[in-house]
């Protein structure tokens, strides 16, 4: 190495060692303890004590509301991921198009995003609401009757489905960018050939869009299975259990119960299940993601 | 301990007071009047000066803070994190630095006192204490030609008052409610106690929901969930305004009797003047027995405070009459309209002589007054049975299947608690 070369190093180093120093200590560190801790019993008041692979057993076998808790987390991840995709995409395709003042839709569709999340569950508990909700009177214009939402364990799920919709801005954006990577010649292309709007639609933008529609896909996963704040806030879990999530159930046995052994179990177990569906969603990519330059 | 001692002793030398860091579990305006007892104590004397943050019900806050060994010298702190957090050792035990200090256990209600003993030991000293009783709208009994002055005095009584104080408005949704057991939140421990059962056998550390009266009491309460159809109870509990607020179910006369605390006589001033109300205990059910569950709030010196012998004389002058013959412990629970949970205190007349305010002493006076049974995962088993009362009164499960299903999943956790502290036998 030079002596130029080696002092950019250095140098380099130095001045990313803030990052690189935390990440070590607030982010390595606890993740590789977790791993010990999963194996362990540990009320974070009392030095951990090894018990082997208890933690897991009593996840699998003796605990209900582990299973209930994955269960409604992918039942709600079932749900919102591909509505929110579809909505994300219809929005972007209807902002695409060159309406007059369409900057000030995308930035009105956008506007929900950048709500804190705090804010937007303390709103939509009113929405929500089975007696005076924004929702009940909407539905009723249209002489559908409204169920009871939040109160509801049938229609908790489904009730933060639609919340989690009013934020598709986001992932709406994301296909923007991608739509507008499309070039235009292939639809001119495909007009002088005679094809309509919907085969337009369907051999060009969809194929093209593929990447942007992986991408929102993998980060929605990881999203909704660490779906906690606005259960944390709007339900805490109720009622009966019904929006009790992996990540709310797993922060109430690592602070409420102080069970924060079996907590990192279940942290890791997530991080398995998350890290397994990704890999999954990855492999079965190469049939349907395609990249520009690659043959079609 | 030693470490301590020198830098007390360093800064003493300086002439400076020692400095002792205090979380209070008191937020809000309760926090003010906490404040002010704060600085009495710090204008008295100029040996300690005690500096307060109104840290709130934060266990977060408080287990790590006793774990990185920057805990505060001194804290209050609710009595179910404190049983929870006793269990794991994080408090210094209190007899010896109390008696020292002239505190002593008759001058408490027992309850109070015995809200802070764990395994034996004291390890928290009550300052405010609750108790719920039943609260009735006297306008909505006149309304439908009930007596005021004469609440109900049995279960079954109760049960038909309800029924006879329930509206429905012509689309039949609910307009009023007579009572419903779980509004504003689950009082499922208290309805235990009240059929005269038992949560918790200390001896045998073995956790008893399945107690023929808690079943009983459960399936009581279900009878709620039938009679006025639980979906519509549901929805109608969701139309309540803000608990803090003139649109809480009871002011607004949506509801017109509850299971409510001693803070509701303040909090009826404030928010809802206008409404005539008065309280009785609740009702027993034959071969039930009078009963109130009640919160507290405690002084506790946490494992690793730097000055816990300046933390104890905080605590003692707190709990110790001035010249004025009154303890600052009385002046807070009169400012923030908590039960004192000394005799002398509650014995003044500012809290006696209230109207309102006397009954929910008298629980007290009559030791009727049930604390959350000291056991390690006590917040485990408060969420399972307010978990399984939900389950009974949307006919998920039966009554006694729920309990059961509780009992199997708390004593398992209590056992592994207990292999785990490796306690020593008392």
């Amino acid at each position: 190495m030079t002596t130029p070369t080696r002092r950019n190093l250095i140098n380099g180093l130095l001045f990313a060692s803030p990052f690189i120093a935390g990440l070590l200590v607030f982010t390595l560190y606890p993740v590789i303890a977790s791993i010990y801790l999963g194996f362990c019993r540990y009320t974070i008041l009392r030095s951990p004590q090894w018990i082997g692979a208890e933690n897991y057993r009593i996840l699998f076998t003796e605990d209900p509301l582990f299973w209930k808790s994955l269960c409604n987390t992918l039942y709600y991840t079932a749900l919102a991921l591909p509505l929110g995709l579809a909505l994300a995409l219809g929005l972007a395709l209807l902002l695409h198009a060159g309406v007059r003042g369409i900057a000030a839709y995308r930035t009105l569709y956008f506007l929900p995003t950048i709500v804190p999340t705090v804010a937007v569950a303390i709103l939509w508990l009113w929405v929500l609401n089975p007696e005076y909700g924004v929702l009940k009177a909407v539905l009723a214009l249209v002489h559908l009757p409204s169920p009871g939402w939040l109160a509801d364990p049938k229609w908790s799920k489904p009730g933060l489905v639609v919340m989690g919709l009013w934020g598709v801005g986001g992932t709406m954006i994301i296909f923007l960018a991608g739509l507008a990577g499309i070039p235009y010649q292939f639809y001119e292309a495909a007009a002088i050939d005679g094809a309509n709007r919907f085969a337009q639609f369907r051999h060009i933008t969809l194929p093209m869009l593929t990447p942007t529609i992986f991408f929102n896909l993998v980060i929605g996963l990881i999203g909704s299975f660490q779906y906690f704040t606005q259960v944390y806030i709007m339900t805490n879990g109720g009622p009966t259990h019904s929006t009790l999530f992996y990540a709310l159930y797993l922060y109430q046995n690592a602070f409420r119960y102080l069970r924060m052994g079996y907590a990192s179990a279940m942290a890791w177990l997530l991080f398995l299940i998350i890290l397994g569906l990704t890999l999954l969603i990855h492999r079965t990519s190469a049939r349907w993601v395609y990249y520009e330059g690659e043959a079609l | 301990m030693g470490a301590a001692a020198v830098t007390t002793r360093a800064r003493q030398a300086h002439g400076g007071p020692v400095e002792i860091t205090y979380w209070a579990r008191h937020t809000g305006h309760e926090y003010e009047a906490d404040l002010e007892r704060v600085e009495e104590y710090n204008r008295s004397q100029n040996k300690v000066r005690v500096r307060p943050l109104p840290v709130g019900p934060n266990l977060e806050k408080l287990v790590t803070g006793i774990v990185t060994g920057t805990p505060p010298d001194v804290m209050t702190l609710g009595s179910d994190t404190m049983i929870e957090l006793g269990w794991q050792g994080a408090f210094m035990p209190l007899e010896k630095m109390m008696a020292q200090r002239g505190i002593r256990e008759q001058d408490y209600f027992p309850s109070c006192w015995r809200a802070g003993v764990i395994n034996g030991r004291l390890y928290a000293l009550a300052e405010t204490a609750d108790s719920y009783l039943l609260l009735y709208n006297k306008d909505a009994f006149r309304e439908v030609g009930l007596d005021p002055e004469r609440p109900p005095r049995t279960l079954a009584e109760l049960d038909e008052y309800a029924d006879r104080l329930t509206k429905y408005a012509p689309n039949g949704e609910l307009e009023r409610m007579g009572f419903v057991p779980w509004i504003m939140w689950d009082h499922s421990f208290m309805y235990g106690w009240l059929f005269g059962g038992e949560w918790y056998g200390t001896q045998a550390r073995r956790v008893t929901p399945t107690d023929p009266a808690i079943v009983r009491s459960f399936e009581w309460q279900r009878t709620y969930a039938r009679r006025y159809d639980i979906n519509k109870i549901m929805s109608f509990q969701q139309g309540f305004g803000s608990y803090f607020s003139a649109m809480s179910p009871f002011y607004t006369g949506k509801v017109a009797m509850i299971v409510e605390g001693e803070w509701q006589v303040t909090f009826t001033k404030k928010y809802a003047p206008k409404l005539d109300w008065a309280a009785t205990p609740m009702p027993p059910p034959p071969g039930g027995r009078l009963a109130s569950s009640g919160g507290l709030v405690l002084f506790a010196i946490p494992v690793g405070s730097r000055h816990p012998e300046q933390a104890a004389d905080f605590i003692a002058w707190y709990h110790t009459a001035r010249r004025s013959g009154r303890t600052p412990l009385s002046d807070f629970n009169y400012a923030i309209h908590n039960i004192p949970t000394r005799r002398d205190a509650a014995a003044q007349e500012r809290f006696m002589g209230d109207p309102r305010f006397r009954p929910f002493i008298e629980m007290f006076l009559r030791d009727e007054v049930h604390n959350e049974p000291s056991m390690p995962a006590v917040m485990l088993y408060t969420d399972e049975v307010d978990a399984a009362r939900e389950q009974v009164i949307r006919f998920q499960k039966e009554p006694l299947q729920a309990l059961r299903d509780v009992q199997a999943k708390v004593q398992r956790e209590i056992n592994r608690a207990f292999a785990y502290l490796r306690l020593p036998e008392r």
